[in-house]
């Protein structure tokens, strides 16, 4: 039976709890209509007898409607933040992910409102909490990309909640489905973004990097400025991790390798200047750039390179010198003044905690000698066979959903008519043949990927 | 010798002046040539060498006047050779006006009647007439001191050769006219050329492979250049066919061993150099380059510094090694250096320093260099001053490789999954998406 129309905040109520019904049919095809034609100004009203008709919605069982109710509530100019927080939070905790999947625009709407409440309420802070179990338990699986995936991971740059973002962040996304997600390539290219900021902050480079080359690589045919920033960050990362600027994936999108050259030309020198290891002409580069990286919002990490080439320095030492004194040290690696062998020490000091270097300093003669060491660690212990055991574990789960993802192009329709058109000989719509190879390559950029790669591994 | 390209090219090189030169003789070094590489040879001397200016443009204003027509550059020489006469208070030299004169008006008759002569045998079509007319008038411009129109008239030869013989007369002539011009890609295209003819002598093949020799000389490519210099027939050096006119047999052994010490390891020095019996009759011409090679074979390094040092000021006055003796010296050092640490797990640098003439300083320096280029795979012990070869650990590098394999591969498994979903689903960075594309951050 269909619902009829309503008219008041009552009927509203009525007519949803006759029809608790709660397959995800019924509710596009029965609930959306009503909901949608309402007006704003219809979810502030109270019910008749003036409760607030919250009170009598369930959230888990009226997901969609509760979700209406609260979007409405947080844009007016001046909600009642209190009241509004808990049902919010209660919302949150409880509602039905499969429903609110249907309209994934309200959900982040809801979110951004309780951001908006939270600040009003003074303590940013309170939304990031319950926004990860909200998130956690919305998207689809924990390596699904959601439209409020790179919400979340701003609010936490803004309130500089870094290490609450790593529950989400540490899961590699790989599944992209746009339905209930409701997310358009910049989602992608802004949660990771967002994300390789977030590790930058934690001083996690390596993510950092991963992060940041697939918003760089991301298919492209015209180069989005995010990816232009992220290009930034990663030369400046790479410089950091590496003493290089990494070469990128084969399948970058030359759109994006052109623009990045007529773009980010300050970086890219600035880079040749920290690889030739020269610290004059890196401080001469910086000098001269140091105005476009402060634009940037770079100048923190452009500062961390002027440090770290004395650490790579250092670290080339390791390779050529067994003992070596600070003095020759600081005179190395291009420190000046009076002070130059405590500043090396200070440095060595600083890498032989980061375990980056092996050394030990000995003070007993010639003010002060350094002597370095291999690696202590000989792989013979069972720290070893358990990170083995750890790296294999997930290299065999990544084969599996190769495999897996193999197994589903096998039965794709696509797949299966254009085999077929191949196997009788027909011609391809593009005219041309078309190898399994190329069919595979999907737009392009696919072609070193190779559904067998799992197996071979081990 | 002033406009020739050579020159440009060498200009990085001219302001070495070389004071006293340890053991060259001038009179028997340069007896060994003739014609245009014995007065470019001393014209080269004369410039580097201020003591022996005057004897050098001496000899060389001789040779001019009795072998060749060039009046410009032996006007141009005793020019200058009056300029550092008067300024050393000497009296000066008597110009032989009348030779120039003569000369002047010879050359111009001369070539007056070979371009008739040349016309002519265009006219008849007779294809041999017509290429010994232009053979003719390219040895005379050659002897003019026109090498540029010298090149012209040899290689117009070309396409009147009928025989192979013909084709090798041409090619050398190019090849010597080039080697004089220093345009060595032409060297070694005419070299490539003659080699593919057939019934090819030995004495050609030894020239040809001195011409190639010293054109990957002239490109610092030290390996090739000795291979070939070290495939060199002595035939060479027999006077009835030399090849004066361009290298003397003294010069290819002196050329073949530096290049050898700077680019063989051990093993091709033994087989290639030591064992070579034809490579061992060049040696005896130049006793001392025979005793670097054993000294540097035989590990007795500062024999081997002790004699490059004695002979470098030498080889610094040649025309063609002048600019290759840093880096020839510069690498025959560095193996030296890694052959000596070679057998050892460590070695006292105080030792190995003094072994190589050096303070432990400058060795250390040197030392730290090649290992950061891995020539040595070793690290030096700066505190106790000792050089030890680094343990390889195999077993951990193949765990660090491994671990490091897994993360790659996770991770890159990852992007390509996540980038074959963005494409299924259209995720494509464009202007046109749900009206996002503008929305620029």
């Amino acid at each position: 039976m269909p619902i009829q129309q309503v008219g008041t905040v009552d009927e509203l109520i009525e007519a949803l709890l006759n029809h608790s019904d709660d397959r995800a049919e019924f509710i596009v095809k029965h609930i959306f209509p009503i909901l949608r034609q309402l007006p704003q100004q219809f979810f502030l009203q109270n019910t008749a007898d003036n409760r607030d008709p919250l009170e009598r919605l369930d959230p888990t069982l009226y997901t969609v409607p509760y979700a209406y109710f609260l979007v409405a509530r947080c844009n007016v100019e001046r909600p009642e933040v209190a009241n509004l927080l808990t049902y919010i939070l209660e919302f949150l905790r409880s509602f039905d992910p499969t429903h609110i999947r249907l309209v994934p625009e309200k959900f982040l709407q809801v979110a951004q409102g309780l951001c908006r409440i939270a600040s009003l309420y003074g303590n940013n802070i309170i939304s990031i909490k319950p926004l990860t179990h909200a998130l956690q338990k919305y998207s689809p699986s924990a390596n699904h990309l959601t439209n409020l995936h790179q919400f979340f991971i701003k609010e936490c740059l803004l309130t500089k909640c870094y290490r609450q973002a790593l529950p989400i962040l540490d899961n590699d996304i790989t599944e992209i489905e746009t339905t209930g997600t409701g997310i358009s390539y910049i989602d992608h290219l802004l949660y990771h973004y967002y994300g390789a900021m977030v590790y930058i902050g934690l001083k996690n480079y390596t993510r950092a990097l991963n992060f940041l080359v697939l918003v760089i690589s991301a298919p492209a045919i015209v180069t989005s400025q995010v990816q232009a920033e992220a290009y930034k960050k990663f030369s400046l990362v790479s410089l950091l991790l590496h003493g290089k600027i990494i070469p990128l994936p084969k399948y970058t999108a030359p759109v994006v390798v052109r623009s990045i050259k007529n773009q980010c030309q300050a970086y890219q020198d600035y880079a040749s200047a920290f690889e030739s290891l020269n610290v004059k002409r890196l401080r001469n580069e910086f000098n001269k750039c140091s105005e476009a990286f402060r634009k940037d919002g770079n100048f923190g990490l452009v500062k961390q390179t002027l440090d770290a080439i004395y650490r790579r320095k250092i670290q080339q030492l390791t390779q050529t010198y067994l003992t070596l004194s600070l003095v020759d040290i600081a005179d190395a690696i291009g420190l000046e003044g009076r002070d130059a062998p405590k500043i090396a020490e200070r440095y060595i000091l600083q890498m032989i905690e980061s375990r980056e270097i092996f050394a030990t300093i000995s003070h007993s003669d010639q003010g002060g000698m350094v002597s370095f060491h291999d690696d202590p660690d000989m792989y013979n212990t069972s720290n070893t066979i358990l990170k083995l055991e750890e790296q294999i574990a997930k290299a065999t789960k990544v084969s599996d959903r190769v495999i897996q993802t193999d197994r589903l192009i096998g039965c794709s329709r696509e797949y299966l008519v254009k085999s077929k058109n191949i196997a009788s000989g027909g011609v391809m719509p593009g005219g041309s043949h078309m190898d399994d190879q190329e069919f595979f390559a999907g737009g392009g950029g696919f072609d070193n990927f190779d559904p067998d790669d799992g197996g071979r591994f081990f | 010798m002033e406009d020739s390209n050579a020159n440009a090219k060498r200009k990085r090189t001219l302001d070495i002046i070389v004071d006293s030169p340890n053991n060259l003789d001038l009179d028997s070094y340069i007896a060994n040539y003739k014609g245009h590489t014995k007065v470019d040879r001393l014209l080269f001397i004369a410039k580097r060498c201020p003591p022996l200016q005057i004897d050098a443009y001496k000899l060389a204003l001789q040779e001019l006047r009795d072998s060749s027509l060039d009046h410009n550059k032996y006007l141009n020489t005793a020019n200058k050779l009056n300029e550092v006469l008067t300024s050393q208070g000497y009296p000066s030299y008597p110009v032989d006006n009348a030779w120039v004169e003569t000369t002047q008006k010879r050359a111009k008759a001369a070539l007056e009647r070979l371009e008739v002569e040349l016309k002519n045998f265009k006219n008849n079509l007779i294809k041999e007439s017509i290429r010994m007319g232009h053979n003719d008038l390219g040895d005379h411009y050659y002897n003019c001191g026109n090498p540029t129109n010298a090149l012209k008239c040899f290689s117009r030869t070309r396409d009147y050769c009928t025989t192979s013989k013909h084709v090798i007369e041409m090619c050398l002539n190019v090849i010597k006219v080039s080697i004089e011009l220093g345009n060595f890609s032409h060297v070694h295209s005419y070299v490539i050329k003659a080699e593919s003819t057939p019934d090819i002598q030995p004495v050609v093949q030894a020239k040809l492979k001195v011409a190639a020799a010293l054109a990957h000389l002239d490109s610092n490519k030290y390996k090739q250049a000795a291979n070939l210099f070290l495939e060199t027939s002595f035939e060479i050096s027999h006077p009835q066919n030399n090849y004066s006119e361009v290298i003397s047999p003294n010069d290819i052994a002196v050329y073949g061993g530096l290049c050898a010490l700077a680019s063989f390891d051990r093993k091709q020095l033994k087989k290639q150099v030591i064992d070579n019996t034809e490579f061992k009759q060049f040696l005896e011409l130049e006793p001392h380059i025979r005793e670097l090679i054993y000294g540097f074979y035989n590990s007795k390094y500062s024999i081997v510094l002790d004699i490059l040092e004695r002979w470098k000021n030498d080889y610094l006055l040649d025309l063609h090694l002048h600019n290759h003796v840093e880096s020839l010296y510069d690498n025959i050092r560095k193996k030296a250096l890694v052959q000596y640490f070679s057998p050892f797990l460590t070695v006292d640098m105080n030792k190995m320093a003094q072994s190589f003439g050096t303070t432990v300083q400058k060795l250390e320096r040197e030392l730290a260099k090649l290992i950061t280029e891995n020539h040595i795979q070793a690290r030096i012990d700066s505190h106790k001053k000792i050089l030890c070869a680094k343990q390889q650990d195999h077993r951990s590098g193949i765990f660090q490789k491994s671990l490091k394999m897994g993360d790659e591969y996770e991770q890159s498994t990852n992007a390509m999954l996540l980038r074959m979903n963005l494409l299924k689903m259209n995720l494509i960075v464009q202007t046109n998406q749900k009206g996002e594309g503008s929305r620029r951050h």
